[in-house]
C-alpha cells in the first residue's frame, strides 16, 4: 500500500514537473532556445539579436543598408542632451542609476524586492524624474524614449543578464509575464507566442514573423511605421491592437511583468539597441 | 393515373410551401410586433448587461479593442432614437464581451498549450 502511495506521488510529481507551465525560469529559457535551435539550426544564439533579419538574407541586406545611416541617430543625440541636462534641483538622471546610468541596460528589468515590482529602464527614468520634483513623461515615445535610447546606446554589446531573485514576488511577476505571453487574446484569438514562437520565421502577409528570442535586444527602436523611436512597451500595445485586444497602459504591472519574462528569455544575448525595424 | 398522381404531389407540395410561408410570415410579424412593443426597460436592461459584461472582460484583462468603440456607437444610436438598431448593437457588445470573458477562462486553463515542448 505504501509502495502504491509512493508510486502515485512520484507519478503526480513527474506529471507536475513535465507540465511546461510550471517550469522554472532557467528551464523555460533552455526550452525556448532548444526549440529555436531546432527550427533554425543554421543561426547562432547571437544572431537572434537581429530579429527577423537573421532569418532572411534579402531583408537583412536591406536592414544593414539602413543601419549605415541610422534613422535613430538624432533621437540618441537628443537623448544624450536630455540625460545630461540637470533637473531644477541640480541633480540629473545620472544620480538615480548605478554607474551614472551608463552601460547598465543589460541589467534591466530588475525586480525590486522592497516595492515588490518589476522596474524597467523607462519606469526608472520616470521614477527618477518624480523623485527629483520633475513631472513624469509620457511612456512610449518622445523625450522619455530618447533618454532610454541614449542609455541603450551606452550599453551596446553588453550581454543581457536579467536576474530573478530568490523571492516569491519576483517569481510570481515572472510567471505572470510568462502567462501573458502565452495567452490568446483579442478578437483574433492570438497570443504573443502564436506569431513569435509557433509560426516564427513564417510570413504574415509580406512580413517575416520574428522569433521571440532576442526581441528585447534592440529597443527602443526606430520603426518606420512610427516614424520615430519608440519603446518596447509601445510595441506590446501595438501587437495587442493588431489582434484586436485592448492594450494595457504602458508601464502597467502587466506589461512590466511581460517585459521581465521576455527579457529573461534573451539573457546571454548582446544588446544592439537602439535598432531600426520596419 | 400517373398524371393524377403527379397533380396530387404538386398540390401537396404547393400546400406545404404556402403553409410554411404563412407560418414564417406570422412568426416574423409577431417578432416585429414584439420588438416594436418592447418596453423601454428591456433595452435599459440590455445596456446594463452589455456594460457589466464589458467591465468584467476589462477587469480580466481580456477586453477586445473593438468592443468599447462599438458601445459608444450603440449609445449614440440609442440617443438618436433608433432603438431597433441600438438593440442590435448592444447585443453585439454583450456578445463580444461574453466571448472575451470565456476567452479569459479558457486562457487561464490552457495557456500552457503554446509553451514549446522539446521532444
Amino acid at each position: 500500500m505504501k509502495c502504491l502511495t509512493c508510486l502515485s506521488a512520484m507519478l503526480v510529481g513527474t506529471l507536475f514537473m513535465s507540465t511546461p507551465g510550471f517550469a522554472d525560469p532557467q528551464s523555460d529559457s533552455d526550452d525556448v532556445r532548444a526549440f529555436f535551435q531546432k527550427r533554425f539550426s543554421n543561426i547562432t544564439l547571437e544572431d537572434y539579436a537581429d530579429g527577423a533579419y537573421a532569418l532572411n538574407e534579402n531583408a537583412r541586406m536591406q536592414w544593414e543598408e539602413i543601419e549605415e545611416f541610422p534613422p535613430y541617430e538624432d533621437a540618441v543625440d537628443e537623448g544624450m542632451v536630455l540625460f545630461e541636462t540637470p533637473f531644477a534641483n541640480g541633480k540629473s538622471y545620472a544620480s538615480c542609476f548605478p554607474n551614472g546610468g551608463i552601460g547598465i541596460k543589460q541589467d534591466y528589468p530588475k525586480y525590486d524586492i522592497e516595492t515588490q515590482q518589476v522596474i524597467t529602464v523607462e519606469f526608472a527614468i520616470n521614477q527618477c524624474r518624480t523623485s527629483n520634483g520633475e513631472t513624469a513623461l509620457p511612456y512610449g515615445q518622445g523625450e522619455l524614449a530618447y533618454v532610454s535610447a541614449y542609455m541603450a546606446s551606452t550599453s551596446r554589446e553588453n550581454i543581457i543578464k536579467v536576474i530573478i531573485p530568490d523571492d516569491d514576488g519576483a517569481l510570481a511577476a515572472y510567471e505572470a509575464g510568462k502567462k501573458m505571453f502565452y495567452e490568446r487574446k483579442g478578437q483574433l484569438n492570438l497570443a504573443c507566442a502564436t506569431c513569435h514562437i509557433s509560426i516564427a520565421g513564417g510570413q504574415l502577409r509580406a512580413e517575416i514573423t520574428s522569433p521571440a528570442l532576442g526581441h528585447t535586444t534592440h529597443f527602443p527602436a526606430f520603426r518606420f511605421g512610427w516614424d520615430d523611436i519608440g519603446t518596447l512597451q509601445k510595441r506590446y500595445a501595438g501587437c495587442n491592437k493588431q489582434v484586436r485586444a485592448k492594450p494595457f497602459a504602458l508601464q502597467s504591472e502587466e506589461y512590466r511583468n511581460l517585459e521581465y519574462f521576455h527579457t529573461f528569455m534573451a539573457n546571454g544575448l548582446p544588446l544592439n539597441g537602439p535598432g531600426s525595424r520596419k | 393515373m400517373t398524371r393524377n398522381k403527379l397533380h396530387l404531389v404538386l398540390l401537396l407540395a404547393s400546400s406545404l410551401t404556402m403553409l410554411t410561408a404563412c407560418i414564417d410570415s406570422s412568426l416574423a410579424n409577431e417578432s416585429t410586433a414584439s420588438s416594436q412593443n418592447q418596453p423601454a426597460i428591456d433595452i435599459i436592461t440590455l445596456i446594463e448587461q452589455a456594460e457589466q459584461a464589458l467591465a468584467e472582460a476589462g477587469r480580466l484583462g481580456f477586453e477586445w479593442s473593438v468592443t468599447g468603440p462599438l458601445l459608444e456607437v450603440a449609445h449614440t444610436t440609442y440617443k438618436a432614437g433608433n432603438h431597433e438598431q441600438a438593440t442590435t448593437l448592444f447585443q453585439e457588445v454583450k456578445l463580444q464581451s461574453l466571448l472575451a470573458i470565456e476567452q479569459a477562462r479558457y486562457a487561464d486553463e490552457n495557456w500552457q498549450m503554446l509553451v514549446p515542448v522539446i521532444d
